[in-house]
């Protein structure tokens, strides 16, 4: 119902913004998508450890890394998982005074996210349009985090909300997120629906307070309460889990012969 | 403490060489953490470091570095010139991976560097003095073991090794042993054998700067044979040059 039509919005959104700025913004922002596609899969050389293990396709599944906490210096690790889907939040011009009148930059919001248990955001800021998009497009990739979901009252069929209340907050504005009943739909706001929907989270309840007119802010206040999902300890974990090998440890000897 | 096999205990040797390098003198004050490693605190203020925990914590660092299958992955760091000569001898012999000098800031978390470094283990001479690259091990899940002061602050620390981290000889010594037990641990030196190398290979001379050779661990042993009561060891360094020189 309404949530389509925002969704469809959504995308024309940016344009718009667009439409204020002297026409730099669009051409260039329809250029880019394609360059991006065609470049990734040929020419990325890892030069991280974990990024080696990934190329050869030494580890499964993005959770073994999200086991070990090991930080995610390359997107390209992300892609081999996931297959994610972008959506420009907002491009916002800033300026910073100089001598010779105003330098403009602008800052991209992008939300990354599979629909299904894995969201990231990216921020970026740069002279111009596309390569903000893009880099924040990178900067998400590299920040995806696993979603947890859970259930509001009887454990049927496949986890639709979040496991308990969480609350994330970034600057003034505080999100609080609260398990709802199946069928419910997100209800919220459209910049933390967006992410929600992006996080696949079915039905959610939420509460916000602060200057959520501060989109950048209210889109990391989400973020971050979406991040502690996995992070609250429910007593179905408490149960001891066997030590595992991290893939550094695993994989030592593979790693070494490489560097030589 | 209490029920360790008697083969983990120090022999007297090893005790009377932490006492000739002063390892057990700390400094003034205590750091809260640092609390449990002291023994007693002196009339003029000074802490004394238990010694026995000192021994402990190189058996369990010992046992850590022995298990990173691939030695090259432990980095072993020193800011201070102090502690410079040990860390390259201790990387010489264990196989480790030795910064010396100015540690870079981001060369653990900056993948775009050329001396981008992914370490298993860190080894630091001074939790104050090495500060940056504690820092940057806690950005990137790297275990870290440091020599501690009875001053210094564990924030980063993984395992604390407590000695005199002021004193050439005694940062010498704490490598010294470090790496011996380590070689006892992988089995190149049998046990209850005195190394060849001595400690004063790893302490640092002010006139050299540059990383020395391994023939000087030859010509090191070759003067005294496995004498029990180290203190004469100030007297052998003069040994050394000469046989340099």
């Amino acid at each position: 119902m309404a949530d389509t039509t925002t969704a469809a919005q959504a995308d024309q959104k940016p344009t718009r913004a667009f439409g204020r700025q002297p026409q730099r913004g669009a051409p260039q922002r329809g250029g880019a998508r394609p360059q991006r596609g065609a470049q990734e899969p040929k020419s990325w050389v890892p030069v991280t450890k974990l990024g080696r293990l990934v190329a050869q396709g030494l580890i499964k599944n993005i959770h073994e890394i999200y086991l070990f906490s090991l930080p995610i210096k390359e997107f390209q690790i992300i892609d081999r998982f996931l297959h994610l889907k972008d959506e420009v939040m907002k491009i916002v011009p800033v300026q910073k005074q100089t001598r010779a009148g105003q330098r403009t930059r602008f800052k991209a919001f992008v939300v990354v996210g599979d629909h299904n248990g894995h969201v990231g955001l990216g921020v970026k800021c740069a002279k111009e349009v596309a390569t903000a998009i893009s880099g924040a497009i990178v900067a998400a990739k590299l920040s995806v985090i696993p979603v947890r979901r859970g259930y509001w009252g009887n454990k049927l069929g496949a986890p639709h909300t979040v496991p308990t209340k969480v609350t994330g907050k970034c600057g003034s504005v505080a999100v609080r997120l609260v398990p709802a009943p199946r069928g419910t739909g997100i209800v919220a706001a459209r910049v933390p629906k967006k992410l929600l929907q992006f996080a696949g989270v079915d039905d959610v309840y939420t509460s916000s307070r602060g200057k959520t007119r501060t989109m950048g802010n209210f889109v990391m206040a989400t973020f971050f309460a979406i991040t502690k999902t996995f992070a609250y300890l429910t007593p179905d974990l408490w149960r001891e889990v066997k030590l595992i090998k991290t893939p550094y440890q695993e994989h030592s000897a593979i790693l070494s012969e490489k560097k030589e | 403490m209490t029920q360790f096999p008697a083969a983990l205990n120090p022999h007297q040797d090893d005790i009377l060489k932490m006492l000739a390098c002063q390892t057990h003198l700390g400094g003034n004050n205590v750091d809260v953490e640092m609390e449990s490693y002291t023994w007693k605190r002196k009339d003029n203020g000074h802490f004394i470091i238990n010694l026995a925990k000192t021994w402990e914590k190189i058996q369990l660092a010992a046992r850590v570095i022995v298990a990173i299958e691939n030695p090259a992955d432990i980095s072993v760091i020193s800011a201070k010139p102090l502690g410079q000569r040990a860390v390259l001898k201790f990387a010489n012999f264990i196989g480790a991976t030795a910064f010396s000098g100015r540690f870079t800031p981001g060369t653990f978390t900056n993948q775009i560097q050329s001396k981008f470094t992914e370490p298993r283990l860190l080894i630091v001479a001074d939790p104050l003095l090495d500060k940056q690259p504690l820092m940057e091990a806690s950005y990137v899940n790297i275990p870290t073991i440091a020599l501690c002061d009875t001053t210094s602050c564990l924030d980063g620390v993984d395992i604390a090794i407590p000695c005199n981290n002021r004193g050439k000889n005694s940062i010498a010594l704490m490598f010294w042993l470090l790496a011996r037990e380590v070689l006892y641990l992988r089995g190149t030196i049998p046990r209850n054998t005195t190394w060849s190398v001595k400690v004063d290979l790893f302490i640092y001379r002010d006139t050299d700067e540059e990383p020395e050779k391994e023939k000087t661990a030859a010509v090191a042993a070759a003067p005294v044979a496995a004498v029990a009561v180290e203190t004469v060891e100030f007297t052998q360094t003069t040994t050394e040059w000469t046989a340099e020189n």
